[in-house]
């Protein structure tokens, strides 16, 4: 099977697109599509945080900034589970150490006292704590310092999300998706940026490993839901009959957002949390209530 | 053939790599195959003598 662009020998076939691309002309396609999400959103001088957990997206997210020369530094999050996130960070801190890339990692431990582990034996599921918790610390270790925050949520995490918040009617999360998480820019938080959204799961897999892009693939114990996991098959299923439904869905979506987010929109002073400060809805914000209810 | 996924190996048969996923009932949407450490398509031919990979794509974590 030939490269329908150079005819050398093809390594992938976007079937959403009906054609097959060689090592070269798939990288090219790829690196160009997250160029252009990052063109107008992010400059290289500025100083950028990016979320790094060594799994595929995020290296892959971290090799390309590095490459393209921006102003990076490597952010990691130990939320303390034992036999998944010591071999994740030691991929992060070994790559990030051969190229020169600085590297900051924060703990639950240190910073919440507590560990997922430890929360798991209190708490059945942990992972809703555990990504509410890391959004914040990574929010509070970023501010004042960097003036954005990378994160490598690609195009099967993005639509995933989509159809759980339809599913469950979360109108106001759908309004928050896009390139650019939330529906207003707001001082206490620091904006995140997706640039792999529109980028699918496999051509990131595919893009690590013809460019040996270093990656953790081990799973963590506790985390992907088993709904989360149930969709991202459904949406596999389909995606093997008919391509290009996923590039659809997450069109559909995004067009949604932008119909919904001046629903959300007001003028009015956001309400700040009791216990911290930030800038929440209702008394008190998720991760205060959560440590609230971790330390009772 | 030996078909190595998720550090198991499996017994398979099969001419290209598209009966491998044919006979093991597994969606190619879900994985990346490595044939002999090169990435490859559904329509590469297999024999006994290739070292095959299938990568899963879908990751937790």
């Amino acid at each position: 099977m030939k490269c329908d662009k150079c005819g050398k020998k093809a390594v992938i076939e976007l079937r959403y697109m009906g054609k097959k691309f060689c090592n070269s002309c798939f990288s090219h396609i790829f690196e160009r599509r997250i160029r252009k999400n990052l063109r107008g959103l992010v400059s290289k001088k500025e100083p950028i945080a990016v979320a790094v957990s060594g799994g595929k997206d995020s290296m892959v997210m971290l090799h390309l900034l590095h490459k393209w020369g921006y102003n990076i530094t490597a952010i990691s999050i130990d939320e303390g589970i034992k036999g998944y996130r010591e071999h994740t960070l030691s991929v992060v801190k070994k790559y990030c150490s051969e190229q020169g890339i600085p590297h900051k990692v924060f703990s639950f431990k240190e910073e919440f006292g507590i560990t997922i582990d430890e929360l798991k034996e209190r708490k059945k599921h942990p992972c809703s704590y555990c990504g509410v918790l890391r959004r914040n610390l990574i929010n509070r270790k970023v501010k004042g310092e960097c003036t954005k925050v990378i994160m490598a949520h690609n195009m099967d995490d993005e639509i995933q999300t989509i159809l759980m918040n339809f599913f469950r009617g979360e109108l106001e999360r759908m309004a928050r998706t896009g390139l650019k998480v939330g529906i207003r820019d707001m001082k206490s938080f620091v904006p995140v940026i997706k640039p792999l959204r529109n980028t699918p799961e496999k051509e990131v897999v595919v893009y690590a490993l013809i460019h040996n892009i270093p990656f953790a693939d081990n799973e963590c114990p506790y985390s992907f839901t088993a709904y989360r996991r149930d969709i991202a098959h459904c949406l596999n299923f389909l995606e093997n009959k008919h391509p290009g439904i996923k590039f659809a869905i997450l069109s559909t979506g995004d067009k949604l957002a932008e119909i919904l987010k001046p629903l959300f929109l007001t003028d009015s002073e956001p309400e700040k949390c009791r216990v911290c400060g930030n800038i929440c809805k209702g008394d008190i914000c998720k991760v205060c209530e959560l440590l609230k209810e971790i330390s009772s | 053939m030996k078909v190595k996924i998720r550090k198991e190996l499996v017994e398979v048969k099969g001419k290209k790599v598209r009966d491998i996923f044919r006979e093991l009932n597994l969606n190619p949407e879900e994985y990346v195959v490595v044939k002999n450490g090169e990435v490859v398509l559904l329509d590469e031919p297999v024999d006994e003598n290739d070292e095959i990979e299938l990568i899963p794509v879908v990751s937790g974590g």
